[in-house]
């Protein structure tokens, strides 16, 4: 029981502990339709999602991206 | 006993197959069909149609029927159309056509009751007061599209999954480009001109196979001008010649229209000369002039309510910005391939102040061979709700 106590205050305390953030070194590149005047984005060559935006609506994306550190700036 | 129930059969017989016009032009050929589409008779000149006939016409071959109150109705080869109702009761009329698929050019003569003409297709219904109008169904990419343009009086078009909008002469909508943006195109003064002149003229389709939108100015300065009609100045002139009740109307309309396109501006000229109010008959002096049948007096040909154009005000620019603006704008709207990425690309800056945003997928259309391209509105600011999962 006094075991089980130490644990979950350790557990407590270092839970409490902010990590330090390693930025990405993935890429961020946006790539054009082969057809359309539509954009997709991908992080190292491989699309985030089915998506296809406008090409300003997909920079607008990659730099949050970026922001939130899923890619390199 | 038998010959009143013999006189009764016939009354009968004569209300279902309500005679409410004729064949007065005939090229080519025509036919009455069924519903299933299969052909029941072939259409003669002089041949009286009725109501709940469906009237296919061939390739190549142009009918004109003559309604019985005076009605014009023009479909040209490929149109196919149901005389749905056609009522005319205590000088009220109440008529439905039903514009399957192909074109029509409509002289409708006015009535008592404002809309009691409608010309209805998959995507619209368009309510007639007492004038000329140019009409096509037709489909892209398996969707159902109707092209209206306006060349006197006025016309009210309800677009599914839009708002009903009033036209006004000179103005041509697109059910698809309305949906999408709510634009309604201005058609050059020349070009509604040269489309009164010619009464036999028909509507391009404003909008390709493949989904893009024509130039529909050059593709009306294409049209053969008819040289037993009366020429394009001579109407142009008459046209400009202002009423005092139609100079106010038009006052009110350039401040409307003047922050579309050049053209637009044209336009509004062309159609100062609504025809004064009286007689009730139909048509502007622009439509008696072309047509032949004014003379009767004529109903007004106001400009619509500015709140039903869709028009949006912006910014005056100086002379350089503008015309800057305009070739980027240009650039744009050639460089992209398909009309929904158009509308987007050009639309962009104005939906993004009301955060609106699009995005497109692919996916297997129904026939499960070819890939199939889907536009998705969205937040401009919900990027951070996308499904950013890495595959």
């Amino acid at each position: 029981m006094k075991m089980m106590g130490i644990i979950l205050l350790t557990f407590i305390f270092t839970s409490c502990g902010a990590p330090k953030i390693i930025r990405t070194k993935d890429k961020c590149t946006v790539e054009k339709h082969v057809q359309d005047d539509i954009y997709q984005i991908k992080i190292n060559d491989k699309p985030v999602n089915n998506r296809w935006y406008l090409e300003k609506d997909a920079n607008e994306i990659k730099l949050i991206l970026a922001i939130n550190n899923k890619c390199m700036r | 006993m038998s010959r009143k129930i013999i006189v009764l059969f016939l009354f009968s017989l004569s209300l279902y197959a309500q005679v409410i016009g004729e064949v007065s032009l005939l090229r080519g050929s025509a036919f009455l069909v069924d519903d299933k589409g299969e052909q029941v008779s072939e259409l003669k000149q002089e041949d009286s149609v009725s109501v709940l006939d469906t009237v296919s016409v061939s390739d190549k071959s142009f009918v004109k029927l003559k309604m019985k109150d005076g009605s014009i109705l023009m479909f040209p080869g490929n149109s196919l159309m149901k005389l749905e109702k056609y009522q005319i009761v205590d000088g009220k009329r109440d008529s439905v056509v039903n514009l399957i698929k192909g074109k029509i050019r409509a002289q409708i003569q006015n009535f008592e009751n404002e809309q009691g003409f409608v010309v209805k297709t998959k995507m619209s219904s368009i309510g007639v007061r007492g004038t000329e109008f140019l009409v096509s169904s037709y489909a892209v990419a398996e969707k159902s599209v109707t092209d209206t343009v306006l060349l006197t009086g006025k016309v009210n078009a309800e677009v599914l999954g839009a708002t009903a909008v009033d036209l006004a002469p000179g103005q041509a909508l697109n059910s698809t480009e309305y949906i999408a943006s709510g634009k309604v195109r201005f058609i050059s003064k020349e070009s509604l001109s040269k489309l009164i002149v010619n009464s036999e003229a028909f509507l391009p389709n404003i909008q390709l196979p493949n989904g893009s939108f024509i130039d529909l100015d050059s593709e009306i300065k294409n049209i053969k001008t008819d040289p037993t009609k009366t020429s394009v100045k001579e109407t142009v002139k008459k046209a400009a010649t202002p009423k005092s009740t139609a100079t106010t109307a038009t006052t009110s309309s350039t401040s409307t229209t003047a922050t579309t396109t050049a053209s637009s501006a044209a336009t509004t000229k062309a159609l100062a000369a609504p025809s004064a109010p009286g007689g009730g008959g139909s048509g502007s002096l622009i439509s008696s002039a072309s047509t032949g049948t004014g003379g009767t007096g004529a109903a007004s040909a106001p400009m619509p309510a500015s709140g039903g154009l869709s028009v949006p005000s912006v910014p005056e620019l100086s002379k350089a910005t503008a015309v800057k603006s305009a070739v980027k704008k240009s650039i744009q709207y050639i460089t992209a391939t398909a009309w929904d990425i158009k509308d987007a690309l050009v639309h962009r800056t104005k939906r993004k102040r009301v955060n609106e945003c699009f995005y497109w997928y692919f996916d297997i259309s129904s026939d499960g061979l070819t890939h199939e391209r889907f536009r998705e509105e969205k937040d401009c600011d919900e990027f951070e709700f996308d499904d950013f999962e890495l595959k």
